[in-house]
C-alpha cells in the first residue's frame, strides 16, 4: 500500500492538512517540538485508513474532529498491492456520525459504503488491519516501551489464526462438556424420579382388573335398580289389571254362559301371571308374590269352571255323536266310531226285504217238494201194493206192462229213496221258512226300536242345543234334567259340589263377595311387595353410588398409573437420548481433543518455518541497528519474541533489554515484520515511524535511516517523524517542518 | 511437502500457508500415529483433520488469516 495523496479538513488540530503527488519510492521526514502537529499527521492516515486510531477506536473517532468545529472528513489516495489505485472517504462529526466510502479507479461507483463495509472492505483490498498495520507498519510515538511484538509474529506465521480456532475448540469442548455434565445432572435426575416412580409392572394389570371388576358391580347395581324399578312399575300395572279384572268378574250375574265365565277367569288369570312373571323370574327371583292367596282363589275357580267344562266338552261330544250318527252336520269332525242311523237303517231294511225273498222260495219250494213227495209216497204204496198182491189193480199192471215193460221189482229200491228226498226236502224248507219268519219279525222289531233311538237322539241335540243358548245354571239345570245321559254323573256330582255357587243367585253372590277379600289381601301384600323393591331399590342405589365412587376412583388410580407409566417411558427414553448424545459428544470432545492437537503441532511446526525465516531476516536487520550487538531473534515454546546478546552468549527476553535496545530490537523485528507483512500481501508497502530514533545519538540514527533504506524493496514509502533531522540526514525534498502554531499544512511534492 | 525442508538464502519473506502445513503436518502425524499407536482411530483423526480443515476454508479463518 503506497500513499499518493491525503486531504483532510478539520483533523485533529489541522483545519487543513492536503499533502499530494507523494513518491512511491523514498523517505518523507516530518519535523517539529512536543505538540506541533507531528504525529497527527500520521494518525490523519491511519484515521483515514481504518477509521480509527491507536488512541481513538472507531466508536471514538468523532473525537478527532478538531476543536471547534461541527465535522470532519479525510480522504486519502492509495495504491494497492494488487497496483490498482483506491480512494477513502471517511466523514466524522462530534456527534459521532460517521460514513465512509471506499472507491476503486472507477470513481463513479464506490466499493463500499458505510462504516463497516468500508472497514471490511479496506482490509481485504490491502491485506492487513488495523492490529497489523500497528505491529508491523506503523511505530507510534509512545509504544516502544510496551510494544508487544508477539501477537503481531503469530499473526503474520498464521499462528493466530490457527490459535483462533484451536481456542474455538477448546469453547466448544468446554461447551460440550458442560453440557455433558448437565445432561448428566440431569440422568441423575431422571433416574431419581424413575425410583422414585418405582413403577410395578403387574400394578396397572391389577388396578384394570379392579376397575373392571367395579364398572361390572355399577353394571349389576344399575340392572338391580332397574329390576326393581321395573318389578314396581309391573306390580302398579298388574295391580290395574287385576283390580279390573275382578270388578269384571265381581260383575258377573247367573245369566252369563261358560264362555263368559272362562273369559273372565282366563283375564284374571292372566293378570295374575303377569303378577307371577315380575315376582317369579321376570325382574327379581321371589319364592311367593302378593296375588298367591288370589291365585289359589283363582284356582278353586278356574278348577270348577275346567270341571264344567269337561262335562260340557263330554256333552258336546255325545251332541256331535248324535249328530253323527243321525247323519246330520256336526260343531267339529268326529270319527265314525259306530254305524249311523240312516247306515243301520238300510242295513235292516235289506236284511228284512233279504229274508221275506228267502221266506217266498222257500214256501214255493216246500210246495213243490211236498207235491212231488205225495206222489212218490203214492206210487210207492201203489207199487207196494201191487207187488204183495199184483192183483190189486189190474190197472197198474197194465199200465207198467205198457209204458214199463223193462219194469222190475228191484226198481222199486229207487222210487222210495226218491220219495223219502224229497219229504226230507219239504222238511228242510219248512225248517228254514219258519226261522226267516221269525228273523223277518226280529227286524221288524229292530226297525221300531232304530226309529225311537233316532227320534230320542233327535230330542237330545235339540236339548243340547237349547241349553247351549242358555246362561251357565240353565244350562246345567236343562242338562242335569236329562236322563240317561253320559254326563249324568259327573253332571250330577259337579251340581252338588264345585258348580253349587253358579248355580243361583244367593250363592254366586256369596261366593263373588269372596274377591272383595281377595283383592284387599292383594292390594296390602302388593304394598308390601313394593315397598320392598324401594327398599331394594334405594340399597342398590347407594351400593351403584358407591361402586360408581370406586370407579371413579379406580380410573383416577389407573390414568395416574399410566401417566406414571407414560412418565417412566418417558425418562427411560430421555436418558437412552442422553446416553446417546454423551456418547456421541464425547467422541466428538475426543476428536475435537485431536484435532487441537493437530493444530498444536501445526503451530508449533508453523512457529519454527516461521522462527526460521525470522531469524533470518533478523540476523540481517538486528545488528544494523543495534552494531552487532544482538544478532539472533526466535520466538520460545510459549511464542515469546527472544533475542540473542552476544555479549551474554544466550537468548535473553526482549523485555529484559534496555529500553533503547529494545527500540533498535523493535526496529529491527519491525522492518522485518514489515518485510514478512508485505511477503503476504504483495506489493509495496509504506511504513510510519513515529519518532523511532528518540532515544538515538546522531550517528545512530543516520545508521539506522541508512539501514532502513537497504532493508527491502518491498518497504517504499518511508515516512519518518522527529523532533529534528541533521541536515546531513535530510536527504530528501520530502522534508515537512511542523511549528505547531499552523492549522493548515500543505504540501505538494516537488514544491 | 515434507515438514523438514531444508532453507536456503533467500531475500523475500517466505511465509508458510497455515492450511497446506496443516494438511502435511497431520497427514505425517496420523501415519506416524498409525505405526505407534496400537489404539490408533484413524476414523477419529480423519473427522479431527476435515473438521479443521473445514474451519480453515471458512471466511472467519480466512479473514483472520488474510
Amino acid at each position: 500500500m503506497i500513499i499518493r495523496r491525503i486531504h483532510a479538513e478539520n483533523i485533529l488540530r489541522y483545519k487543513l492538512l492536503e499533502m499530494s503527488d507523494l513518491p512511491s519510492h523514498g523517505r518523507i521526514f516530518i519535523a517539529g517540538p512536543n505538540e506541533s502537529g507531528k504525529s497527527a499527521i500520521l494518525e490523519t492516515m491511519c484515521l483515514a485508513i481504518f477509521g480509527r486510531t491507536s488512541n481513538l477506536t472507531n466508536a471514538m473517532a468523532g473525537k478527532a474532529v478538531r476543536w471547534g468545529a461541527d465535522s470532519a472528513s479525510v480522504s486519502l489516495d492509495f495504491i494497492g498491492p494488487d497496483q490498482n489505485e483506491y480512494s477513502i472517504f471517511r466523514y466524522f462529526d462530534a456527534d459521532g456520525v460517521q460514513r465512509a466510502r471506499l472507491n476503486g479507479q472507477d470513481q463513479e461507483t464506490p466499493l463500499a459504503q458505510g462504516v463497516e463495509e468500508v472497514n471490511q472492505a479496506v482490509v481485504k483490498v490491502i491485506g492487513f488491519d488495523f492490529q497489523q498495520f500497528t505491529s508491523a507498519l506503523y511505530l507510534t510515538h509512545g509504544r516502544h516501551s510496551h510494544a508487544r511484538p508477539g501477537e503481531t509474529v503469530k499473526e503474520l506465521a498464521g499462528v493466530t489464526a490457527l490459535e483462533t480456532l484451536s481456542g474455538n475448540l477448546a469453547t466448544e469442548i468446554n461447551a460440550t462438556e458442560a453440557m455433558i455434565a448437565a445432561r448428566s445432572r440431569r440422568q441423575v435426575e431422571f433416574t431419581e424420579q424413575i425410583n422414585i416412580l418405582n413403577i410395578q409392572e403387574e400394578l396397572l394389570g391389577k388396578l384394570e382388573n379392579q376397575r373392571d371388576h367395579a364398572r361390572q358391580q355399577v353394571a349389576m347395581t344399575a340392572s338391580t335398580i332397574e329390576r326393581w324399578e321395573g318389578f314396581d312399575a309391573g306390580l302398579v300395572h298388574a295391580a290395574k289389571s287385576i283390580e279390573s279384572a275382578i270388578q269384571r268378574l265381581k260383575k258377573t250375574s247367573q245369566e252369563i254362559g261358560l264362555a263368559s265365565w272362562l273369559s273372565r277367569s282366563n283375564q284374571l288369570d292372566a293378570a295374575l301371571k303377569e303378577v307371577e312373571s315380575i315376582c317369579l323370574g321376570g325382574y327379581v327371583e321371589m319364592e311367593t308374590t302378593p296375588a298367591d292367596s288370589l291365585r289359589q282363589w283363582h284356582s278353586q275357580l278356574q278348577g270348577r269352571l275346567t270341571a264344567l267344562q269337561n262335562i260340557l266338552e263330554g256333552v258336546n261330544d255325545e251332541q256331535n255323536r248324535l249328530l253323527a250318527w243321525l247323519g246330520q252336520p256336526t260343531n267339529q269332525p268326529t270319527p265314525p266310531a259306530e254305524e249311523s242311523y240312516a247306515t243301520e237303517a238300510g242295513r235292516l231294511e235289506h236284511t228284512l226285504t233279504q229274508s221275506i225273498r228267502r221266506r217266498r222260495r222257500q214256501g214255493w219250494a216246500m210246495r213243490t217238494f211236498l207235491f212231488l213227495a205225495f206222489v212218490l209216497w203214492a206210487v210207492t204204496g201203489v207199487v207196494w201194493q201191487h207187488q204183495q198182491n199184483p192183483t190189486f189193480l189190474p190197472v197198474v199192471t197194465d199200465l207198467l206192462a205198457q209204458h214199463l215193460p223193462m219194469w222190475h221189482l228191484s226198481q222199486f229200491m229207487v222210487i222210495l229213496p226218491a220219495a223219502s228226498f224229497c219229504t226230507l226236502i219239504v222238511f228242510w224248507n219248512f225248517i228254514g221258512r219258519w226261522r226267516m219268519q221269525r228273523k223277518i219279525g226280529v227286524t221288524k222289531a229292530s226297525q221300531k226300536q232304530l226309529a225311537q233311538q233316532a227320534d230320542y237322539a233327535q230330542s237330545m241335540v235339540a236339548a243340547i242345543y237349547n241349553a247351549a243358548n242358555q246362561s251357565l245354571a240353565h244350562q246345567v239345570e236343562i242338562l242335569n234334567a236329562m236322563e240317561a245321559t253320559p254326563w249324568g254323573a259327573d253332571l250330577s256330582s259337579w251340581v252338588n259340589e264345585e258348580g253349587r255357587p253358579f248355580l243361583d243367585e244367593e250363592s254366586l253372590h256369596h261366593y263373588l263377595a269372596g274377591l272383595d277379600t281377595q283383592l284387599s289381601h292383594f292390594q296390602s301384600e302388593n304394598t308390601l311387595y313394593r315397598d320392598e323393591a324401594k327398599v331394594q331399590r334405594l340399597a342398590a342405589v347407594e351400593e351403584n353410588r358407591v361402586h360408581q365412587e370406586n370407579v371413579a376412583a379406580l380410573v383416577k388410580e389407573v390414568e395416574s398409573e399410566k401417566a406414571r407409566r407414560q412418565e417412566n417411558v418417558r425418562l427411560h427414553a430421555a436418558i437412552e437420548i442422553i446416553v446417546a448424545d454423551n456418547a456421541r459428544d464425547r467422541r466428538d470432545m475426543e476428536m475435537r481433543r485431536i484435532a487441537r492437537e493437530l493444530l498444536k503441532g501445526t503451530c508449533v511446526e508453523l512457529s519454527s518455518r516461521f522462527n526460521q525465516e525470522l531469524h533470518l531476516f533478523i540476523s540481517r536487520t538486528a545488528p544494523l541497528f543495534t552494531q552487532g550487538r544482538y544478532q539472533h531473534l526466535r520466538m520460545d515454546s510459549d511464542l515469546n519474541v527472544e533475542v540473542f546478546s552476544v555479549a551474554k552468549n544466550d537468548f535473553v527476553q526482549v523485555e529484559e533489554l534496555s529500553t533503547g535496545v529494545r527500540r533498535q530490537l523493535t526496529l529491527a523485528l519491525r522492518m522485518s515484520l514489515a518485510q514478512a507483512l508485505a511477503s503476504r500481501t504483495g506489493g509495496a508497502h509504506f511504513i510510519a515511524l513515529d519518532e523511532p530514533f528518540a532515544y538515538f545519538d546522531h550517528q545512530r540514527c543516520r545508521e539506522s535511516l541508512d539501514a532502513l533504506s537497504r532493508i527491502s524493496d518491498k518497504i517504499s514509502q518511508l515516512f519518518v517523524i522527529a523532533q529534528e533531522f541533521h541536515n546531513e540526514i535530510i536527504t530528501s525534498k520530502l522534508y515537512i517542518q511542523c511549528t505547531g502554531e499552523q492549522d493548515r499544512l500543505i504540501l505538494t511534492a516537488g514544491h | 511437502m515434507s515438514l523438514h525442508e531444508s532453507s536456503e538464502s533467500h531475500t523475500e519473506f517466505r511465509l508458510q500457508d497455515p492450511i497446506k502445513l496443516f494438511e502435511t503436518f497431520s497427514t505425517e502425524e496420523m501415519e506416524r500415529r498409525r505405526q505407534t499407536d496400537p489404539n490408533f482411530n484413524a476414523d477419529l483423526y480423519q473427522e479431527a483433520r476435515q473438521l479443521v480443515l473445514s474451519r480453515l476454508h471458512t471466511g472467519h479463518f480466512r479473514e483472520i488469516s488474510a
